[in-house]
């Protein structure tokens, strides 16, 4: 396990759209209160990677460098996980 | 000046001017309203409300420019008549040391400007040369050349002519302690950035809100002053604590800020803010800073769990120059980022302590314009979920001086410091024995941590206890604690089997009850023969009086007698005994003793 990790990330750009890529689909029962305390809850189906289109893009940005960098941490043995 | 009163048990109907005629709320008080140069006495309490703020503080003055000097409390100006324009009690800040538009690149480490605007003392800041990159200030040839250092590999900047630049002070803001002429202003704290001439300022007449929490101006009990976004202590009620827009001018010291279901304190576009000693803990944000706003100084604070973000300062478009300085604060506990900065340059962070955040510590998550930056100094990161600091792009952040520890990631696209390092921060630990209670201070390091007594750059002059750091820059702490070497001393005694040893600069206080009479405190104190220097002190303090100081003049290497007697006032009914060590070298034996001390 390594210690002390500095990255940078340079030249980032969006390759394509068109990949073939896993689907997946998964239930969701999902409970919260909101600030004065009301419970909430919602129960309902959500896919990947459909409901990706709801979310800014910079938001897939982030989780796909973090998906990268974790990919490539494990494949140089920086992290176990 | 006008000075108002608020508190509980007080009546929004009353004057507000004294504190049996209290206002009942903080919006009782704004909306009299206050004006410029009003200073507001917060009584120790609870304020379940979220105070709108509506006016902002003026007075401002920036004639002319002015010199500084480190370690003096002498400003002096040029061109400038302070005589009517700035009196005792106003603030006086300097947000540039340079800017022009006329700098030249030339694809070397030579960076130009007609302008004249370069002077020895800028070196080690940050120049930001807008549309080529961040650089750090290596050498000063002459007023109009520097030479530049590359601490995120960007490469030279390419030639190009016309370009604008900016050195930021990283200075906060400083009060006036007096208008001594029209070319001359004094301030109660010495002049800590390094000696300028020639230096565009501003000084202006805040509205003051301060936290009675010794109860000296208000009670007479004293205590935490709260708001609290909050009706029941369990859940919130009010988006806000704070809230403003567009006004300007205002100072907050003192104040504990929690659960609102938004932001603690939100702001967009205010202008000169200060945040002095406020602790912050939320369900959401704790401070949102949107919009155009400058120059504030965020110091001495505590951030202990948001939900989201702890500081968040971002604008829709670029904004550059900000001047926003956050020094000596306590960062703990975020589930996202612990400061997240949108579109915003000129920042300076320095002896902060980032603690535990579940994305990124200091993060430049978009880009400002190419050029701004963030320069981070002094700094302990630890346990940083995400990057302990990220850029979107490289040259958005310069650090240097700061400690990496159990990150995740310790730099995101930022070059690493030529002087940080990283060690384990080795905070001190509580002392746990089963049935006892010992004092503990969260945050502060131990004797085994590697950056207690280490070389940084440009250290704030206090801390976040605002105890003065040691003069020599090798035995200041990194992080906002600076640390005190002290141990129980069983060799060197006066009388007795123990006596009191400070191995090094620093300070340590003791708390004593004490009434309304003469009082004669005294203690022996014994400096070795190596201690360098000027000379032990013995200082009673006591909130809202002048220091009592009490200095060793007699010979090293034996006991000498400190003695002062004096009158405390009734409130608060404490004072404070400060025993000090002001050593400056680093070789030989310079340990300082105190024993005996007494209070008659």
């Amino acid at each position: 396990m390594a210690r002390n990790v500095n990255v940078f990330i340079t030249n980032w750009h969006w390759t394509g759209s068109n990949v073939p890529t896993p689907q997946a689909q998964v239930n969701v029962d999902l409970e919260w209160a909101d600030d004065e305390g009301q419970p909430h809850s919602w129960e309902g189906t959500v896919t990947f990677p459909n409901d990706l289109q709801q979310v800014p893009v910079a938001w897939v940005k982030e989780a796909l460098e973090d998906l990268m960098l974790r990919a490539v941490r494990k494949r140089l043995g920086i992290n176990e996980s | 000046m006008t000075i108002r009163y608020c508190g509980p048990g007080g009546d929004n109907g009353n004057s507000g001017l004294t504190w049996a005629l209290r206002k009942l709320t903080l919006n009782g008080v704004e909306d009299i309203p206050v004006v410029a140069g009003d200073l507001v006495y917060a009584g120790p309490g609870v304020y379940r409300e979220q105070l709108t703020v509506d006016v902002s503080g003026g007075n401002t003055y920036s004639t002319g420019t002015v010199s500084v000097t480190n370690g003096s409390k002498v400003v002096t100006g040029s061109g400038t008549t302070f005589g009517g324009n700035v009196a005792v009690d106003y603030m006086f800040h300097v947000r540039l040391y340079a800017s022009g538009t006329d700098g030249v690149a030339n694809g070397t480490s030579t960076f130009t400007s007609a302008a004249g605007n370069f002077q020895s003392g800028m070196i080690g800041k940050v120049v930001q040369v807008n549309t080529k990159g961040a650089y750090l200030i290596s050498a000063v040839a002459s007023a109009t050349s520097i030479t530049l250092s590359d601490p995120n590999s960007l490469g030279w900047p390419s030639a190009g002519s016309g370009l604008t630049y900016s050195v930021m002070s990283g200075e906060g803001h400083y009060d006036v302690e007096s208008q001594d002429s029209n070319t001359q202003l004094t301030l109660p704290e010495p002049w800590n950035g390094p000696t300028l001439t020639g230096l565009s300022y501003l000084t202006f007449n805040p509205i003051r809100y301060i936290a009675d929490v010794t109860g000296e101006h208000t009670d007479g009990v004293g205590g935490p002053v709260r708001i609290t976004g909050s009706d029941n202590d369990q859940s919130a009620a009010r988006s806000y604590c704070v809230s403003s827009s567009a006004h300007d001018y205002r100072v907050f010291r003192g104040i504990n800020l929690d659960t609102a279901s938004g932001r603690l304190l939100s702001s967009s576009s205010d202008d000169h803010w200060v945040l002095e000693d406020c602790k912050f803990q939320n369900l959401d944000d704790s401070i949102h800073m949107a919009g155009t706003s400058l120059a504030w100084t965020v110091r001495r604070c505590v951030f202990i769990i948001a939900k989201i973000v702890h500081l968040t300062i971002t604008h829709s478009a670029n904004h550059d120059d900000a001047g926003h300085v956050i020094e000596s604060c306590l960062f703990a506990i975020s589930t996202d980022d612990v400061v997240r900065v949108i579109h915003v340059g000129g920042l300076t962070f320095r002896n902060n302590l980032v603690l535990g955040s579940g994305s990124d510590g200091f993060d430049m998550s978009t880009s400002p314009t190419t050029g701004q930056a963030a320069h981070i100094t002094n700094c302990i990161f630890a346990c940083v979920h995400g990057a302990a600091v990220e850029a979107a792009v490289a040259g958005e952040i310069v650090e240097n001086f700061n400690t990496f520890s159990a990150n995740t990631t310790n730099r995101l696209n930022v070059g690493v410091g030529a002087s940080s390092v990283t060690y384990p921060p080795l905070f001190s630990m509580p002392l746990l024995l089963r049935g006892f209670k010992f004092p503990w201070q969260f945050g502060e390091l131990s004797e085994w941590s590697q950056v207690r007594a280490i070389a940084g750059s440009g250290e704030p002059a206090v801390d976040l206890l605002g105890i003065p750091r040691p003069a020599t820059a090798s035995k200041n702490s990194w992080g906002p604690i600076q640390f005190t070497d002290t141990e129980r001393e069983i060799g060197t005694i006066h009388s007795g089997s123990a006596s009191l040893k400070l191995a090094d600069a620093g300070r340590i206080q003791i708390k004593r009850p004490v009434t309304a009479v003469s009082t004669t405190f005294s203690g022996y104190v014994y400096r070795e023969a190596n201690y360098t220097g000027n000379l032990p002190q013995m200082i009673i303090k006591q909130p809202g009086q002048a220091d009592d100081i009490t200095t060793d003049t007699n010979a090293a290497s034996q006991w000498n007698l400190l003695t002062t007697t004096l009158t405390p006032t009734a409130s608060p009914p404490w004072v404070i005994v400060e025993l000090v060590s002001r050593n400056t070298t680093t070789s030989g034996n310079y340990d300082v003793f105190f024993d005996d001390l007494a209070v008659s």
